[in-house]
C-alpha cells in the first residue's frame, strides 16, 4: 500500500446551510429540484475541501441525512421510534430491529458514484458500520446483540461493501462510534468488522471516538483486519503548545499502547476539537502530529483529521478549522523534512 | 405492599424537541408546561412519589458543573456504556456551594399540594467519578466534600421532599469493599437526621457480588437495576429495607409482559425476604421515545394494580 505521510483528510459530515435544510422540508418542492440541490452541495463540499487542501476528500455527507438514521432507513427490519438525545439539545432517531434485517441494495452507490465523477483527489467513503447500527438501535427481534451486530455485518455492510468496491471504492471508512462504549464487548467490534469486509480487497479504516480509553481495545484490535484507526483526540488534549507529553495528555496514552503492541496500522489522528468553536492555532496543530510521529517513530503511520464529523459546527467554523488544519499539517511536515 | 415512581430524566416530547432545536423564544414557558403533563401522567398513573422529570436538564451533573465554586466545565464525555454525552467538571478549586443548587433546579412549583415529592441527585461518589480532579490530594477528601455539598442542598429543600433518590451508577460498579466502606461513611453525614426516606439508585451495573454490602447503606431503600444484575446470580440474603426493582427495561423499547415482571417481583420477595418493594424503570426513561416511555409508565400501573388484586 501506497505510504502518504501527514495525509490530511475529513472524518464525515459537514452541516448542511439553513436554505438547504428549509428547501429539502418544504414538501411543495419536487424529488427532481431536492436532487439537484444535493447534488450542488455535494460538489460544492467537495470542492471546498480540495481547495482547502485536503488530500483525501468526500462531500460531508450532503445527501444524507445523519450518520446512522440514513443507514437505518435503508434496511429493512429497523424502523425509526423516535429521537433521543445525544447531549444538550442535539438528538438522533433511533430504529427499532423488529425483525431480521435484509439487504434492500447499495445505499451509498449513487453519491459514490456522483463523488468519483468529480473528485480530483483521493476518495475515502465513509459507511456506518455494523456495530455501530446494533448498538444504537433497539434489539426487539434476535435473541442477543450478537447474533443481531453479526447478522448486519454478514447481510447489510459486507454486501454493501462488496457493491461498492465493484465499482471504484478503494478506501473506506467504517464509522464505529459506539465501539468502546462498552469495553467488554471489543471481541464482537472486532469480529462484527471482520466480518463486514471479508472476502473483500479495498483500504479500510475505522473511525472510533470519544473512548474512555482507547488502550482498552487492546490486545484484541490487533485482530481487526482494518489498515488505519480515525481516532477522537484532540477533544481531551490541552490548548499549549509543546510536544512533551504532559502538553499532549490527549494523546500520550493511546499512542504508547500503539508503539508498545508494535503496530503497523495508520492513525487518521484527530486534532481538531469538534465540539468547540475556537479555532485550533496552526501550531498546536503542528505540535499535536509531532508527538504522535516522535512516539510512533513513522511519519508515514500518521494522518491527521478531525476528531468526528464537523456537523455540530457552522460551515464558517469547520472550513476554519480544516483551513488551520492543513497549515499545521504543512507545518509539521516542514519540521520533518518531507516537503 | 408494591410502590412505583419513575427515575432520573424522563423522555422529551417531539414539540419539545423541536423547540430546543430551534432556541424557541418560548422554551421556558414549554419546559414548564411539560413537565406539568408529566406530573399530571405520574399522578394519573398513581404513582406513589411524584418527580421532577427534568427534561430542562442538560445531564444530570450540569446544575453542579455549572453552579459550583472551584468547577470549570470540561470535554464532553461518553455517559457510561450510552450514545449520550454529558460535559465533564474539573475541579480546579476547593469546591462549595451557595446551597441553592436543587432549590433552583428542582420544580417544586408545579407539584399539586399534598403531592409526594422525589428529587433525584447523584451521590457524593458518583459526582467525584465523573468528575477530573485537578486539585484534590485525595480522593477521599473530594468524595467528602461532595458530601457535604449534597448535604447542605438537601438540607434547603428537605422540607419540601418526600424521597431523596441517590442515583449511583459509579458506585455500583465499586467492587472492592474498602472504596464502599469509606463512601458508606460519607453518605452517613449525607443523611443523618434528614428524616426524609432515602434511595440508593444503583443503576447500570451487575451488583451481584457486593449486593451484601450495598444492604448496610445508611438509606431506606436499595435500588436495583435487575436488568443488569441477574436475579439468579444475587445470593439470597435477607433485606431489611425497601428493595426498588428497575425491572422495566429503561433502554429498550420492546415492552415488558406484564406476567413476567410480576413473576420476577414474587421472586424478588421471596429471594430477599422484603416486605415492601417498588417497581422502577432500570435507568433514566430518556433512552427511549417518550411514547414508548408513556407506555411503559401504564404497564407500571397496571403491574402494581395486579400485584394489589392479588
Amino acid at each position: 500500500m501506497k505510504k502518504f505521510p501527514i495525509a490530511t483528510q475529513e472524518i464525515g459530515s459537514i452541516r448542511k446551510p439553513k436554505w438547504l435544510v428549509k428547501l429539502l422540508q418544504n414538501k411543495d418542492i419536487s424529488e427532481e429540484i431536492k436532487q439537484t440541490a444535493r447534488d450542488d452541495m455535494s460538489l460544492l463540499n467537495l470542492k471546498m475541501f480540495e481547495d482547502i487542501g485536503l488530500d483525501v476528500v468526500y462531500d460531508g455527507e450532503a445527501k444524507r441525512v445523519e450518520m446512522y438514521e440514513y443507514s437505518v432507513r435503508r434496511i429493512e427490519g429497523i424502523t425509526l421510534a423516535g429521537k433521543i438525545r445525544s447531549w444538550d439539545n442535539k438528538y438522533y432517531n433511533k430504529g427499532r430491529c423488529t425483525k431480521k434485517v435484509k439487504y434492500k441494495g447499495p445505499y451509498h452507490l449513487d453519491e459514490f458514484m456522483f463523488i468519483k465523477k468529480n473528485a480530483r483527489k483521493m476518495i475515502k467513503l465513509p459507511i456506518t458500520g455494523a456495530y455501530t447500527l446494533a448498538d444504537w438501535s433497539y434489539n426487539e427481534c434476535y435473541k442477543s446483540k450478537e447474533d443481531f451486530t453479526i447478522d448486519l455485518a454478514r447481510k447489510i455492510i459486507r454486501p454493501l461493501i462488496r457493491d461498492l468496491v465493484k465499482e471504484g471504492a478503494d478506501f473506506i471508512q467504517i464509522d464505529e462510534p459506539a465501539a468502546t462504549t462498552h469495553p467488554d464487548e471489543i471481541n464482537l467490534v472486532v469480529d462484527s468488522f471482520n466480518e463486514s469486509i471479508k472476502g473483500i480487497n479495498a483500504k479500510f479504516g475505522v473511525h472510533i471516538c470519544y473512548s474512555g480509553n482507547y488502550s482498552d481495545m487492546y490486545p484484541h484490535v490487533l485482530e481487526m483486519k482494518n489498515h488505519q484507526y480515525e481516532l477522537e483526540f484532540a477533544n481531551r488534549d490541552s490548548w499549549s503548545k509543546g510536544v512533551q507529553h504532559a502538553k499532549r495528555n490527549g494523546y500520550s496514552s493511546f499512542l504508547k499502547t500503539f508503539r508498545e503492541y508494535g503496530e503497523k496500522k495508520e492513525i487518521g489522528l484527530g486534532v481538531l476539537d469538534v465540539h468547540v468553536n475556537e479555532i485550533e492555532p496552526i501550531e498546536i496543530i503542528r505540535d499535536r502530529i509531532l508527538y504522535a510521529v516522535k512516539i510512533v517513530d513513522d511519519p508515514n503511520l500518521i494522518h491527521v483529521n478531525p476528531d468526528c464529523g464537523l456537523r455540530t459546527r457552522s460551515r464558517e467554523t469547520s472550513f476554519a478549522k480544516l483551513k488551520n488544519m492543513v497549515s499545521g499539517a504543512k507545518l509539521a511536515k516542514k519540521s520533518l523534512g518531507l516537503i | 405492599m408494591i410502590q412505583n415512581w419513575i427515575s432520573g430524566i424522563y423522555s422529551r416530547s417531539e414539540t419539545l424537541i423541536e423547540a430546543t432545536r430551534r432556541q424557541d423564544k418560548t422554551l421556558q414557558q414549554l419546559y414548564e408546561n411539560e413537565k406539568r403533563k408529566l406530573i399530571k401522567r405520574q399522578i394519573k398513573n398513581k404513582f406513589d412519589y411524584i418527580s421532577d422529570p427534568l427534561i430542562d436538564w442538560d445531564d444530570h451533573i450540569r446544575p453542579f458543573t455549572d453552579n459550583l465554586r472551584g468547577v470549570e466545565k470540561g470535554a464532553l464525555t461518553r455517559y457510561y456504556e450510552n450514545n449520550t454525552f454529558y460535559r465533564q467538571p474539573i475541579i480546579t478549586n476547593k469546591i462549595t456551594t451557595s446551597g441553592q443548587i436543587l432549590k433552583n433546579n428542582i420544580c417544586f412549583n408545579l407539584f399539586p399540594k399534598r403531592t409526594k415529592i422525589k428529587i433525584d441527585v447523584l451521590d457524593p461518589f458518583t459526582l467525584y467519578d465523573l468528575s477530573v480532579n485537578e486539585f484534590y490530594k485525595s480522593e477521599e477528601e473530594l468524595i467528602g466534600d461532595f458530601g457535604n455539598i449534597i448535604r447542605k442542598e438537601l438540607l434547603r429543600i428537605k422540607d419540601n421532599v418526600n424521597l431523596i433518590q441517590f442515583n449511583a451508577p459509579s458506585l455500583a460498579r465499586v467492587q472492592e469493599k474498602e472504596q464502599l466502606n469509606m463512601v458508606k461513611e460519607v453518605m452517613n453525614k449525607v443523611t443523618k437526621n434528614l428524616n426524609v426516606t432515602t434511595c440508593l439508585n444503583l443503576w447500570g451495573s451487575d451488583i451481584s457480588n457486593t449486593i451484601n454490602e450495598f444492604v448496610n447503606f445508611p438509606v431506606d431503600v436499595i435500588g436495583i437495576d435487575f436488568i443488569t444484575t441477574k436475579i439468579n446470580k444475587c445470593d439470597p440474603i435477607p433485606i431489611n429495607k425497601m428493595l426498588a426493582c428497575g425491572l422495566i427495561d429503561a433502554k429498550n423499547t420492546k415492552m415488558e409482559e406484564k406476567k413476567q415482571i410480576i413473576q420476577k417481583l414474587k421472586t424478588i420477595r421471596k429471594q430477599f425476604g422484603v416486605k415492601s418493594i417498588s417497581l422502577i424503570p432500570s435507568w433514566d426513561f430518556e433512552f427511549i421515545p417518550e411514547t414508548f416511555a408513556n407506555r411503559k409508565i401504564e404497564l407500571m400501573k397496571l403491574i402494581k394494580q395486579d400485584m394489589k388484586e392479588k
